[in-house]
């Protein structure tokens, strides 16, 4: 247990002094400044286009920033080495793994944080008071990214930054088009509709984080609801981490 | 100081050249804003359909009235795109039914009016422009009724449009009541475009008031309403025949009441 | 007490170790040499319980160095000075030492201690990214003993470092000898490693020339000489 926080606070301060990300950090700060002025172009409607921007805005940037830390996170280490220092200290893999899932999660939840701090002083300057919703919606947000972060890890164990990026562009695409296809696949015959109902329970369903047009309309989640999407998170990580552990322990270095 | 000279010559160079680029370039986009199928936008756009509504609502708006164009004719076919997309936002209804029936799109109006009744979140606009449709442009004083008492029981509306919806019916002259609406309009309304039309309205209905209370002064005068406006320029009592801000000619009947020549 | 016995590893159609038998004793310094790609890391990789054997076992006092409480008292320099880039020194040494047991509890000082011993105490509050190879070889040797650990394998420790380097590197696996300490280190620079090793271990493409003490290898000749000659000796054969 104490080994895992070692590794996540080494890999938190490994990614959070990456000069990139930086730079998206920056780009996505200045976005949410300038929603205000993109909300003046809406004939009065500012506080709608500024809250369904600036969450847009958070999701989307929190997004690449993810993808960009996670995706190269082990293979980094495969690559130059530094997996062999730690391997040698009497760590075992699992820790590994959660060590490294964690560290990244705390990252990513920081740059979230901060920029849902900036999203929600624009939004009260603007007139919108505390926007609890969209709080409640970044939590989510970050059961969201759970599940990202813990696919990137699994698949950067094997494969290369670059395809472990646009796998996971795929997965997280797909994730939120998943009821579409569903409903697509009522068309379709037997065995074709069982592979899209096969695909719509295993690939991770995304939608369900998604509060966003609800809450720019002031609309809420039941507690229920917010239960089951934590509760679905925690399991489909672990799934993703265990598988994670097992490729990781048959790896040869 | 050499180096220095040579980079802000070239970012002055730089500038320069873009601003004539500009100036050479016709003011506002060749191109029409997007039009999309709803559809494809949701597969792209990662669950952020608020935001890809807004987005669409914003192209929509700073384009679709470019002066020169017709783009303004597919109105509703982007107001459809936008509320489909977050059925929701209840502004884009409310502009359609104030603008639509101005382009001749009465019906468009009316039906994107009701849908945004029963789709959108609470706005008092909807229904109380749907009311106005209805009495201005349908003449339909009953359906214009039914949507003022929706519009009077509709949370945030201001005290002002709750008055003259309270008052629907009871001011007897229909002229009256309609340059009150448009004041409301003007007064409520966020948008140039909108406020901008209102204002026309108001000046033409005023306009008009002012030549019955001149051709009345005539009357006073000579005895008998003028045959024709000219005479109240020449009896004295106007200096001039105001110009109708939508461009129509007025004209008096034996009873002193100006309305617009329509050919 | 170090036992590597009938050990082999095969790394796709490719035997690297073969049928690889080796016994180090407690307190001694052993010299495991052969060309490159001999086999020597692939070995010290199982003996550090970052690969398993496919066939053999090893053995680091009675137990498998693959269970993770065995290397508790291991310390492992990997060949290439890789780090993370954007920690500092003694950052990256205060990680090294949480991960263990008994060395978590260390105070700054120790580490820094650690640190002076290894010759960066200098460059502590320095980013990696900005260490020399020269510094990331101290660094990976500190980070090798922050644990105190009675068994050092070191991966090609004379790698860039410049003479003085080298002579202060020795004088440092002279004295974790004199402590008691187990030393096993690969090379391929085999210049005065003649007076390090206790006892040294000869390998070429993957099979065990010869083990046992240095100067019944050098018969009077040079290490370098011997070697070359034992190496070219296997290439002529085959």
């Amino acid at each position: 247990m104490r080994r895992i926080i070692v590794i996540a606070k080494n890999t938190f301060k490994e990614t959070i002094r990456d000069r990139i990300m930086y730079g998206i950090l920056i780009f996505s700060l200045l976005f949410l400044f300038s929603v205000t002025v993109i909300g003046s172009l809406s004939l009065g409607e500012d506080l709608f286009i500024i809250r369904s921007f600036g969450l847009a805005g958070i999701y989307l940037f929190g997004l690449i920033i993810t993808l960009f830390l996670g995706a190269s996170l082990i293979y980094k280490e495969v690559e130059f080495k530094t997996i062999y220092i730690i391997l040698s200290k009497p760590i075992k893999d699992s820790e590994v793994i959660l060590g490294k899932f964690f560290g990244l999660l705390t990252s990513i939840a920081s740059t979230v944080g901060l920029m849902g701090l900036i999203y929600l002083s624009v939004v009260w300057f603007n007139g919108g008071g505390v926007d609890y919703g969209s709080i409640l919606a970044m939590i989510l947000q970050l059961f969201e990214f759970s599940i990202i972060i813990s696919i990137l890890i699994l698949l950067s164990t094997f494969s290369s930054p670059i395809a472990s990026t646009i796998y996971t562009i795929v997965i997280v695409y797909s994730g939120h088009l998943l009821t579409l296809m569903l409903n697509y696949s009522a068309n379709l015959g037997g065995f074709q509709k069982y592979i899209v109902l096969g695909a719509y329970y295993l690939f991770p369903n995304l939608e369900k984080f998604n509060i966003r047009n609800l809450v720019v309309h002031n609309l809420n989640i039941t507690q229920t609801e917010f239960i089951l999407a934590m509760g679905y998170a925690i399991i489909y990580t672990s799934l993703a981490l265990c598988l994670a552990h097992f490729v990781f322990q048959k790896k040869e270095f | 100081m050499r180096k220095f000279i040579i980079f802000s010559t070239l970012i002055l160079g730089v500038t320069v050249s873009q601003y004539f680029f500009d100036f050479t370039r016709p003011k506002y986009s060749e191109v029409p804003p997007m039009l999309l199928p709803t559809q494809t936008i949701k597969l792209a756009d990662l669950g952020l359909h608020s935001a890809a509504s807004g987005l669409m609502w914003i192209q929509t708006i700073q384009n679709i009235f470019a002066p020169g164009t017709k783009y303004y004719l597919m109105l509703s076919e982007y107001l459809k795109m936008v509320n489909d997309l977050d059925s929701r936002f209840s502004y884009p209804y409310a502009f359609g039914v104030l603008v639509l029936p101005d382009l001749k799109f009465i019906d468009e109006a009316i039906e994107i009016g009701e849908r945004g009744l029963r789709e959108a979140d609470s706005d008092w606009r909807i229904p109380y422009y749907l009311a106005t449709t209805y009495h201005i442009y349908k003449h339909d004083r009953t359906n214009a009724i039914k949507y003022f008492d929706i519009a009077i029981r509709t949370a945030n509306v201001p005290d002002s449009v709750k008055r003259i919806a309270l008052n629907y019916g009871a001011v007897s002259d229909i002229r009256q009541q309609t340059k009150q609406i448009w004041i409301s309009i003007y007064e409520t309304s966020g948008d140039e475009i909108v406020r901008e039309r209102a204002r026309l309205y108001i000046l033409h209905y005023e306009y008009i008031e002012l030549l019955e209370r001149a051709s009345n002064i005539y009357k006073q005068k000579t005895g008998d309403y003028p045959d024709s406006l000219d005479k109240l320029v020449s009896g004295r009592i106007l200096k001039e025949i105001p110009k109708d801000p939508f461009g129509f000619e007025y004209m008096i009947d034996s009873r002193g009441r100006v309305s617009i020549k329509i050919n | 007490m170090i036992e590597i016995k009938n050990v082999s590893k095969t790394y796709g159609d490719q035997k690297a170790v073969n049928n690889l038998s080796l016994s180090i004793s407690e307190g001694s310094v052993f010299g495991f040499l052969g060309p490159n790609g001999a086999g020597k890391t692939t070995t010290i990789k199982m003996l550090t319980g970052i690969n398993s054997p496919d066939e053999g076992t090893v053995e680091i006092d009675g137990h498998s160095p693959e269970i993770s409480s065995v290397r508790e008292k291991i310390g492992f320099k990997p060949e290439e000075p890789h780090f993370y880039e954007y920690l500092t020194g003694l950052e990256f040494i205060k990680f090294a030492g949480d991960l263990f047991e008994q060395s978590y509890k260390k105070t700054e000082v120790e580490y820094l201690e650690i640190m002076k011993s290894a010759g960066i105490y200098d460059a502590r509050d320095k980013i990696i990214k900005n260490y020399s190879k020269g510094m990331r070889q101290r660094l990976g040797f500190a980070q090798a003993t922050v644990n105190n650990p009675e068994y050092i394998f070191l991966d090609e420790p004379l790698e860039g470092l410049d003479p003085i380097g080298r002579r202060e590197l020795k004088d440092m696996i002279r004295r974790l000898r004199s402590q008691g300490k187990t030393i096993f280190f690969n090379s391929h620079i085999l210049s005065d490693i003649e007076i390090l090793c206790d006892k040294i271990g000869v390998i070429h493409r993957g099979e065990l020339i010869y083990t046992g003490p240095v100067l019944e290898f050098c018969r009077g000749k040079s290490l370098e000489e011997r070697f070359i000659e034992e190496v070219e000796g296997i290439n002529n054969k085959s």
